[in-house]
């Protein structure tokens, strides 16, 4: 409302954000995941005084280089871009709690690539010793970067004593800083792991390669052994009414009590345990038969699964961007109760510029209600569609649905763990339906050619 | 004009630093910045150009000289995009209501120039590791010419629709009618008058600078091959003095596309603009006058005083740029009413690792610079054994 919003057909803005973090969140944990394991291998090749796997490390650090400086860093500025065009809000006041961890993050990163680089050009240039402390000096830099970021990442799920404090070091050491921090640790060797995986299928000797894919395979291990713990550890960090959300659904909502989210927990699982049978029948018991395309098929489970638990922790989030501070539609928590006295339209610069010139247009202003509130989740016709969701309710009960989504008291709105409460007066709610009413017609049309209208059940709201 | 009702709010948060600390943050991080990009912008078609030239001979200076250029590209890119991170960060903080919101209005080609980012930099990589690599010869060499033309058109799109959205962000009374265009973000700010000369400022000076890491790069190769080494001095410096001459019609012509109170805010009303832009001005002849010495002779001393006098003209024409912003924004957005709560305690730890970062960055490019003037087989052949085995135990 304070920003205009973009409008992102069918995509919605927020996949614009995920799709981007997905690519990153794998390459970065690789660039941390896999500095580490750049530097054990390194020490293991000069403790073993064997030369072949110096040389695989020489043309595997080329491949590590090129995607974690080059891709690595645009997604990672991609994602800031994507941000700044969905929920400036958000990110503006994140940048703004946080200016300096970020510019201390900015350094580290800049430690790292220079790093990466001096590794990477200085293979059999420099004295094993020096090169060996790149290699260290590097993985040491890139898990800063994490333990900096990580701040933010989990301050936003559990901003903790920040919300009374406003001081920065509670923000980054919030409830959840340290199980987070050893759960992407341990993601990270495995997915170090799993890239490793994929250039060792291109060794030629097959006894060197049954020797280096056994090795790579162990990276995987940890995080099945230690994963678990730490998820409970994170868990109990969490607080309850998302650990509600997760377990017992969306009551009486149209989808059902088997919540998304506890879906998503689901598939998350599934890939990290056919990901683990891999790993263990795969290289180990058969590393002969490991060939490129199966490490290739490994990856993409891992991406799978990356992507479904970070969807999850995003969507934990929900409705908020900063939880208890600022709704995922850039609303503050605070300010809710005052706009349904006030009204919404005229609070935010935007809003109030976009329908100064048609106050009466109900239809309007209802489309601007829609983009400021339910868009951040939402599209008309594409990813969870309005269309779809408002299925064959009619304008009258999509205004008993939206009196529900008004209330403030999660008593009385059982959405209330999945949408912001919406925030607006009478007259706007009606406007919202007026619009809303108008991206559903095809599905009503439909309902009264196939079915009596009785035997229509989405409709009904308790 | 009111435009008010246009510039959203700031956050309800204190700023963390003050004011003038984050603009001078902002200036010196867009300065270094624009440096590296000046020299991939630039550096990415003398290089394209160098190659054509040199493409039967791979002996030939004009040969190597590509060669040079194009494989410090990845790495002058890598910079260009890191030190893109400081400015980015200040200018969301202090200009955040104009800057968030001319991004939203051009956001799909502000989010595609990433991709165009992505592209540019593997072609650099490929022309790097594929190209060049195993036989050259004069097919090799027109293929790099011809990877690095379509690498530098994409950074020189990049260029634009930062150009695009710098403008745009001054100009609030564009915003409204754009985002009612189209709300999807498929709207570009080319109708701007001052977007083509603006542009063509940048893109000039980026062939300056361009010609001075060419001279540098001589400069470094002086105890190697001293007539080569003189050779890249002099062409650098002539890429350098063509181009800065070019640049004072391009410069009178930005000048005179601004509106006219602000262009008279630099040539006497406003005492602080007049004074750097009349500095900027006197450095401008003053490197013409060197780098002429320079592209004559191949004299060292007379290119080391352009390279000077050009990282000070840049600099300075920087601030200008700033000043520029000011006296657009002034009247809308004001960054000194947000309430301000330094954090003395992280700024302490950000100052200490700064030191630490570039005397760490010093070392690390000893360490390779070093290596570099070392044949590669020292280490690689003797890779015996024993030296192994002393690792180990250390
Ligand atoms: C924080 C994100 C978010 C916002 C903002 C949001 N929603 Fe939702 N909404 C959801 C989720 C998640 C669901 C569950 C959808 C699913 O299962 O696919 C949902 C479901 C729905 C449903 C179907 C509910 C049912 O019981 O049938 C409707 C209708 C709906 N939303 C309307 C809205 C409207 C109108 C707004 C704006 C006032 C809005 N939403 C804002 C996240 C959001
Ligand atoms: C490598 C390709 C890039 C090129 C060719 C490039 C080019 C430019 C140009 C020409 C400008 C000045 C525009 C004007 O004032 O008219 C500029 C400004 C800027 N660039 Fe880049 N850029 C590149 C990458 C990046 C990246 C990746 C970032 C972000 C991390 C970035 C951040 C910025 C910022 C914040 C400014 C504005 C600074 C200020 O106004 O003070 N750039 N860039």
């Amino acid at each position: 409302m304070n920003y205009p919003l973009w409008v992102v057909p069918d995509l919605g803005g927020s996949w614009v954000i995920g799709i981007i973090s997905i690519i990153h969140i794998f390459i970065s944990h690789f660039a941390v995941g896999g500095g580490i394991y750049l530097a054990f291998a390194e020490q293991l090749a000069y403790k073993r005084k064997d030369e072949r796997i110096y040389n695989f490390l020489k043309s595997h650090s080329r491949f590590f280089v090129l995607l974690t400086t080059v891709a690595g860093a645009v997604t990672g500025v991609g994602i800031w871009f994507s941000v700044s065009l969905v929920s400036p809000d958000g990110i503006a006041s994140l940048i703004q709690c946080f200016t300096l961890a970020w510019a201390e993050e900015y350094l580290f990163f800049v430690a790292e690539l220079a790093t990466a680089f001096a590794y990477y050009y200085t293979w059999d240039r420099i004295s094993r010793e020096q090169h060996l402390l790149l290699a260290r000096l590097y993985a040491i830099f890139s898990v800063f970067t994490l333990v900096i970021i990580n701040g933010v990442l989990t301050f936003m799920l559990t901003p903790g004593k920040w919300l009374s404090s406003h001081w920065w070091f509670d923000g980054v050491f919030n409830p959840t800083y340290f199980p987070s921090l050893a759960i992407r640790l341990l993601i990270m060797l495995a997915i170090a792991g799993m890239y490793a995986l994929v250039t060792c299928t291109r060794i030629e000797e097959p006894k060197f390669r049954t020797f280096m894919v056994r090795y790579c395979a162990k990276w995987l291990l940890p995080v099945f052994l230690l994963g678990p713990v730490c998820m409970l550890w994170f868990l109990s960090q969490v607080p309850h009414s998302v650990l509600g959300t997760i377990f017992t659904g969306i009551q009486n909502s149209g989808v059902g009590n088997f919540s998304i989210l506890a879906r998503a927990l689901y598939i998350s699982l599934v890939l990290s345990g056919t990901i683990l049978l891999f790993a263990f029948f795969g290289p180990f018991l058969n590393p002969r038969g490991f060939t490129f395309k199966v490490a290739i098929l490994f990856m993409i489970c891992g991406f799978a699964a990356t992507g479904t638990t970070e969807w999850m922790r995003e969507m934990l989030r929900k409705p908020y961007v900063v939880y208890n501070y600022i709704y995922s539609n850039g609303i503050h928590k605070d300010e809710i109760e005052k706009i349904a006295d006030e009204g919404f339209l005229h609070r935010g610069k935007w809003s109030t510029a976009l329908t100064a010139a048609t106050p009466t247009d109900e239809f309007h202003n209802g489309e601007i209600v829609f983009r400021y509130q339910c868009m951040a989740c939402h599209t008309e016709k594409g990813y969870r569609s309005m269309k779809k969701l408002l299925g064959q309710r009619d304008e009258q009960a999509i205004i008993s649905f939206l009196q529900i989504l008004r209330e403030r008291d999660p008593q009385k709105n059982n959405y209330s763990n999945i949408m912001p409460p919406l925030a607006a007066n009478d007259a706007e709610m009606k406007s919202l339906a007026k619009y809303l009413a108008s991206i559903n017609t095809d599905e009503r049309e439909k309902n009264t050619a196939h079915r009596s209208p009785a035997s229509d059940h989405s409709i009904s709201m308790k | 004009m009111d435009l008010a009702h246009l510039i959203p709010s700031y956050q309800p948060l204190p700023f963390p630093l003050p004011v003038w600390l984050m603009q001078t943050l902002l200036v010196l991080g867009f300065y270094l910045h624009a440096l590296p990009m000046n020299v991939v912008l630039g550096g990415g078609f003398i290089s394209t150009a160098l190659f054509a030239i040199g493409r039967s001979d791979q002996s030939s200076y004009a040969y190597r000289a590509a060669k040079a250029l194009a494989v410090s590209l990845p790495l002058f890119i890598s910079f260009a995009i890191t030190q893109g991170i400081v400015p980015l960060l200040f200018l969301q903080l202090i200009y955040g209501p104009a800057f968030y919101t001319s991004s939203i209005i051009m956001a799909v080609p502000w989010i595609s120039l990433l991709l165009v980012i992505m592209i540019s930099y593997y072609l650099s990589y490929i022309v790097l590791y594929r190209t060049l690599r195993g036989q050259e010869g004069e097919k090799s060499a027109a293929k790099a010419s011809l990877l690095l033309l379509v690498m530098s058109i994409g950074f020189s799109f990049v260029a634009y629709l930062f150009s695009n959205n710098m403008t745009l962000m001054l100009h609030p009374e564009k915003w409204l009618a754009m985002y009612e265009h189209s709300a999807k973000g498929m709207n570009l700010n080319s109708s701007e008058v001052t977007l083509i000369p603006r542009y063509l400022h940048f893109f000039v000076s980026s062939f300056a600078v361009a010609g001075m890491t060419l001279g540098l790069f001589g400069l470094y190769m002086s105890k190697k091959d001293s007539k080569f080494s003189e050779w890249m001095i002099k062409i650098g410096s002539r890429i350098f003095m063509a181009a800065t001459v070019i640049q004072i019609p391009v410069g009178l012509w930005f000048l005179k596309a601004i509106p006219a109170e602000f262009a008279g805010n630099f040539l006497g009303s406003d005492q602080i603009a007049t004074a750097v832009f009349g500095l900027s001005m006197a450095l401008t002849l003053l490197s013409i006058c060197t780098s002429t010495i320079a592209a004559g002779s191949g004299n060292r001393k007379a290119f080391i005083a352009t390279v000077i006098t050009n990282a000070l003209l840049i600099l300075s024409m920087i601030v200008n740029r700033h000043q520029l912003r000011l006296f657009h924004l002034n009247p809308h957005v004001k960054p000194e009413l947000v309430a301000v709560s330094t954090q003395w305690d992280l700024l302490a730890v950000f100052l200490v690792s700064t030191v630490a970062l570039i005397w760490y960055l010093v070392w690390l490019s000893a360490l390779v610079l070093k290596s570099y003037q070392k044949p590669i087989a020292e280490y690689a052949t003797n890779s015996s054994v024993a030296t192994i085995g002393e690792v180990s135990h250390g």
